[in-house]
């Protein structure tokens, strides 16, 4: 293959790593397609799957663009595929999707001319796609998550994740990335080793919309959390987040001392709530206060996302808010106090909760 | 997606603040529609299972 300059190349190639993705693959390469994306840029690498994956992907963008590998893991899949299909030497940057996403509506056309040298890496924003009541729970906290806080987060040179769904590497960039770690998220992993070495901004691009599918029930639920949590508490402990003078390390500080604050004065509000007539006042006014807070965040949720279903959950949120708190604090246990899950094996989580997506259309219309 | 719980944990927590801060002015009032809102999304969220189960 002859060299050809950096500007020669094309701008992006796209890889969708997938194990066992039969019920999912062909919409996420079809959005892709209809996304914007020619069919001959995108590549798919099927961590030996048992089902037809490999199959229903070469059907749609060629078998010369799909690779069977033995079983590798997700980051370690993407890894051979970027290798195999010799992307650093063909292309200016590389995405990398969950086989499970959807990509909306000119997601590459709002994202490719946003993807110059000024940045190492890109994301775009991520929503969820319409399902039951973790959906819903998701949307809004999607919706809080990027709509506010990634903003803030791209303002301040700050971002804290690039996510699965929607994650943008230069190709020189991506070549320095340890890959090979034995991260359980190897997003959070590698937004770390961003910022730690300094290789450059991550551009948030809110225009480039892609969907995601999210646990069908509250059992996977509590798998993907606590996957998440252990994964972030492994990234805090390994690049040693909080002790170096960095902005990172000073925003992921007050996340953490947020959570902190938050945990103490719900609890000092529950014990000033049996000790006095006064206490009792104020714990009432904070139950108050709190759900008509986040009722206010749940309408501008169903109203940015179109989503007004998300609104009869609403109680249920509280559930979720919950379970989240106890498993972020169950992980610190784990990961930092008792230091387990020092050597994890990276895998695919999202066994058993794939469910079949109709249409691109329906998805960007009805979302 | 942001990988700690934090925005969505303690609601607001300034409600409370000022609450201490001032006098307590209809606080039975104000208790009693505390506990019928605990006690209306409580009805709502076990509807709300009942009806997707459906």
């Amino acid at each position: 293959m002859s060299k050809v300059s950096s500007r020669q190349r094309p701008k992006l190639a796209l890889i969708i790593p997938a194990h066992n993705e039969r019920v999912v693959i062909g919409s996420t390469i079809q959005s892709a397609i209809a996304a914007g994306m020619p069919k001959e840029h995108i590549y798919v690498v099927d961590d030996a799957s048992t089902d037809s994956t490999a199959k229903i992907a070469a059907k749609i963008i060629g078998q010369a663009n799909v690779l069977r590998v033995g079983r590798s893991g997700k980051a370690g899949a993407v890894r051979k595929a970027f290798d195999c299909f010799s992307i650093a030497e063909r292309y200016q940057w590389v995405h990398v999707a969950d086989a499970d996403g959807v990509f909306g509506e000119g997601y590459f056309a709002a994202l490719i001319p946003r993807l110059t040298r000024k940045y190492a890496a890109a994301t775009g924003h991520v929503q969820s796609l319409p399902g039951g009541w973790i959906s819903q729970f998701r949307t809004y906290e999607y919706t809080i998550g990027l709509e506010i806080m990634r903003r803030i987060q791209a303002w301040l040179g700050v971002i804290t994740v690039i996510p699965g769904p929607t994650s943008c590497f230069r190709t020189d960039i991506f070549q320095k990335i340890d890959f090979s770690d034995t991260s359980l998220t190897e997003d959070f992993d590698a937004t770390l080793q961003v910022h730690r070495r300094n290789l450059g901004k991550i551009a948030y691009i809110p225009e480039a919309k892609a969907y995601t599918q999210d646990p069908k029930d509250f059992h996977d639920f509590k798998v993907q959390v606590a996957r998440w949590y252990r994964g972030f508490f492994q990234g805090v402990k390994k690049y040693g987040i909080g002790f170096k003078p960095r902005k990172i390390d000073g925003y992921i500080a007050y996340m953490f001392g947020e959570t902190i604050l938050m945990t103490i004065e719900l609890l000092a509000v529950m014990i000033l709530a049996f000790v006095s007539q006064r206490g009792l006042y104020i714990a009432s006014v904070y139950v108050l206060a709190d759900i008509a807070f986040q009722m206010g965040w749940t309408v501008f949720a169903a109203y940015i996302n179109k989503r007004w279903d998300i609104l009869k959950a609403f109680p249920l949120f509280y559930v979720l808010r919950f379970t989240n708190l106890y498993i972020f604090y169950k992980s610190f246990v784990e990961v930092i106090v008792l230091k387990k899950f020092t050597d994890t094996k990276p895998g695919w989580d999202t066994r058993g909760r794939r469910y079949r997506i109709q249409t691109q259309v329906a998805v960007t219309k009805g979302a | 997606m942001e990988r700690t719980p934090a925005p969505l944990v303690g609601g607001m927590g300034g409600g409370a603040v000022v609450a201490a801060t001032l006098p307590a002015t209809g606080s039975s009032f104000v208790v009693t529609l505390a506990a019928a809102a605990i006690v209306g999304l409580i009805v709502w969220g076990i509807f709300y299972v009942k009806q997707t189960q459906r």
